[in-house]
């Protein structure tokens, strides 16, 4: 059919018009889904699915490979968002609240290590796959709260845990990728494998702290208004991950404390959080169309791998709520509402901060089935959670916009 | 001591059986061990050489420089007439010609010999796998003529023949020896054979482009080898609606890579791109020539290339494809190590190519 298309229409033939249209047909449907007080962000979902492999096959992996670059910008983008809403201080100080999102996010990982071993996942996958899924999705975590205008206690305890599960993901990480890659007989054996994984977060880190370091000495140096620091910031994430990136160290870390440094910088700069605004909401809305446009649904057909996704799915929701039962700052509807808008999960690529990763490649093919299912239940379910979650909170301030 | 009568019949009866077997065993070997000058008297010769010359050859004196044949052929012994002014060489497809080879040994006597005798027009470059015969003729080096035929015979496979002329400075003899040489043309060239119907003008540029290599027009496409990679091309049949690749040079751009760079890639799933598609420069002996594009990909064991000509006007664009196989271990360092090698040869075949069709048809 695709070929067809191709043939009859030469003017779909071009990836630019076909990502545009797909864009446009996201906000359409975005804008009619929020008059009926459904998230917006659901049009680039459903445009994602309609122009994606499971609809008219426009928007799959050789398009998308070519825009790679332009994903991982908005990635960026989101990324350092997420930073710029972590408090370390709060976290410290908040004791048994600040214990128990750290607790949950340990527990997202062991409870998912023994429901995949228990379906006879190979432990070292196992141990991958439930790294992974300690963190929670940044990018389907803000874009809600944006979308929603969510603001309260539950949302900046979200906030926090969704930088702290991803730190932790990412510290857990170097070890799994270790154990996987100590199985290779070039391996250098365990210490030297972690060592690596390690020297790529403290280089990350390294790269942080220089990108900010020119931002903050370019905007000092040149005394720049609200209005025109955004550019500037664009500028440093952007070398942020480009430096990140051909170094292979974490990319992750370096955005989420570029985010950090900056908290104090622009806190109670109003410009300067709605001009990135709009770039953060293309972001989102690009990241949900080509996250949805790669959705195979027919993958996500198989029964067996269907129930353990949807199992590992429920009770990650669980054990989060179980950590929170520690705390007393936070009502019971609280608890509820954050243990279930922390449901969604990344991907590898988005650890990594690189989209063209996806699934990591050294998983066996039962593993890279389930973490497939996943990520398909991720893209078209966990939103919708998430900003349900926010909702029942009742943190949401959609018609206050 | 002499012997009974009796004793010596049964000795003369042992004797004469033993010689009896003797040529039975002679006549068992003979047609093995009498291989070529006596097999190849008693198959039709093109060229009766004996009574063209009207002159018995003989063995060439001593002097007369020993040619070295292309790879796979073996020369017999040359024989001259007219105190050598005429000679005549030999030269049979060696047994060791493997049936796998990249080209067919007729390919690579053909390339030598159009070498020798200075032919470089483009059609007539390749062999043709179903030809059984050819002729080659024209002016050698110090006022010599040549001519050189290659035909398939039943018993011995592939044999090539080459009458050199060198002519006499007696005018009177000249003229003798012109009109004979005049029969011997006469009677060669009943080995050519004519391919002017196939040749597409995409062809003509491959041959062209080929620069003295062995090649060969085969039934799965044409095949040469380059820098030790056995090549194949093919021309593929355009379909009805042209993509929107643009002729002119200036018209070009990078979405339009883009998307047929996509396209290449739904449409060869399991592959890696070595070259994405892309353009290529403008050959130096044609600047103003139009665009053409390339892309190189390997998929397993098989590294394919594709070419892009777009025509001026309502043309359709040529297209056509080029591959070569790795070895059977492609994934191990020695078959990406052959991959980059055949990456490297594929892109300078298909650049060459490109250049010749603008340098032919777009200058």
């Amino acid at each position: 059919m695709n070929d067809r298309m191709l043939e009859l229409a030469p003017w779909l033939f071009s990836p630019l018009a076909i990502i545009g249209a797909g864009l446009l047909l996201a906000q359409l449907i975005g804008l009619g889904l929020a008059s009926r007080g459904l998230p917006k962000l659901y049009g680039a979902v459903i445009a994602g699915l309609v122009v994606g492999v499971s609809g008219l096959g426009l928007v799959d992996g050789p398009l998308l490979s070519q825009f790679q670059e332009l994903f991982n910008a908005a990635t960026a983008l989101v990324l350092f968002e997420v930073g710029r809403k972590m408090d370390l201080q709060w976290l410290w100080r908040s004791g048994r609240e600040g214990a128990s999102l750290v607790l949950a996010s340990l527990l997202r990982g062991v409870a998912s290590f023994a429901c995949l071993a228990a379906f006879g996942i190979p432990a070292s996958d196992a141990a991958f796959i439930a790294v992974v899924l300690i963190a929670a999705s940044p990018i389907i975590f803000a874009s809600m709260a944006a979308d929603s205008n969510a603001s309260g206690v539950a949302t900046f305890a979200g906030a926090n845990m969704v930088g702290i599960g991803n730190v932790i993901a990412l510290l857990a990480l170097g070890p799994a990728l270790a154990w996987i890659k100590m199985q290779d007989p070039a391996s250098g054996g365990f210490g030297h494998e972690l060592g690596d994984q390690l020297t790529k977060l403290a280089l990350g880190a390294l790269i942080a702290v220089v990108c900010y370091g020119l931002y903050a000495l370019a905007t000092r140096v040149t005394k720049a208004p609200a209005r025109q620091r955004p550019g500037m910031l664009l500028a440093a994430l952007l070398m942020d991950l480009g430096l990140c990136s051909v170094t292979a160290s974490s990319a992750l870390l370096s955005l989420l404390l570029m985010g950090l440094m900056l908290r104090n910088a622009e806190k109670r700069d109003n410009v300067f959080q709605a001009q990135l605004k709009t770039g953060q909401d293309i972001g989102y809305a690009l990241l949900f169309m080509m996250s949805a446009a790669l959705v195979e649904i027919q993958q996500l057909m198989n029964p067996a791998v269907l129930a353990l996704a949807l199992l590992v799915f429920t009770v990650r929701i669980g054990v989060t709520r179980i950590a929170f039962i520690g705390s007393g700052a936070w009502s019971s509807r609280k608890k509820n509402a954050m243990a279930v808008s922390m449901c969604s999960l990344v991907s590898f690529g988005t650890l990594m901060v690189d989209n063209s990763l996806g699934i990591y490649s050294g998983l066996g093919p039962a593993a890279a089935q389930v973490i497939a299912s996943l990520l398909a239940l991720n893209v078209l379910i966990a939103p919708a959670l998430t900003w349900w979650g926010l909702k029942i909170a009742g943190e949401t301030h959609e018609e206050e916009e | 001591m002499a012997l009974s009568p009796r004793i010596t019949r049964t000795w003369r009866r042992a004797t004469l059986a033993s010689q009896a077997m003797a040529v039975a065993l002679v006549a068992i070997h003979l047609p093995a061990a009498a291989a070529s000058p006596g097999r190849l008297k008693a198959e039709r010769e093109m060229v009766d050489f004996a009574k063209v010359a009207q002159h018995r050859p003989r063995k060439c004196a001593p002097q007369t420089p020993v040619v070295a044949p292309p790879a796979g052929w073996k020369q017999t012994a040359a024989q001259c007439v007219w105190q050598g002014r005429l000679q005549m060489r030999r030269w049979h497809a060696s047994a060791e010609a493997v049936p796998a080879a990249c080209t067919q040994p007729p390919a690579a006597w053909l390339a030598w010999q159009r070498a020798r005798l200075g032919i470089t027009s483009a059609p007539g470059a390749a062999w043709h796998a179903g030809s059984s015969s050819q002729y080659l003729a024209g002016p050698a080096a110090d006022g010599t003529e040549r001519i050189a035929i290659i035909e398939r015979r039943a018993s011995l496979g592939w044999v090539a023949t080459e009458w050199t002329w060198s002519p006499s400075p007696r005018a009177a003899t000249r003229n003798w020896q012109q009109g004979r040489w005049e029969l011997l043309a006469k009677a060669a060239s009943r080995a050519r054979t004519e391919h002017a119907a196939g040749a597409t003008p995409l062809r003509n540029a491959w041959e062209k482009n080929l620069k003295g290599r062995a090649a060969e027009v085969a039934q799965d496409g044409w095949r040469w080898q380059a820098a030790g990679a056995c090549l194949r091309m093919t021309p593929i049949v355009t379909s009805a609606v042209a993509r929107p690749l643009p002729y002119a040079r200036e018209d070009a751009r990078l979405e339009q890579r883009v998307a047929m760079q996509i396209h290449l890639a739904r449409r060869n799933p399991g592959a890696t791109f070595l070259m994405p598609f892309r353009l290529l420069e403008a050959p130096a002996a044609a600047p103003r020539s139009g665009a053409k594009y390339a892309a190189i990909w390997t998929d397993r064991a098989l590294v394919t290339g594709q070419l892009w000509i777009p025509r001026a006007g309502d043309q359709s664009s040529l297209r056509a494809q080029v591959v070569t196989s790795l070895p059977a271990r492609y994934d191990t360092p020695a078959g990406l190590a052959a991959g980059t090698r055949a990456l490297r040869i594929m892109e300078r075949e298909l650049t060459g190519i490109a250049d010749t069709w603008s340098a032919e048809h777009e200058r």
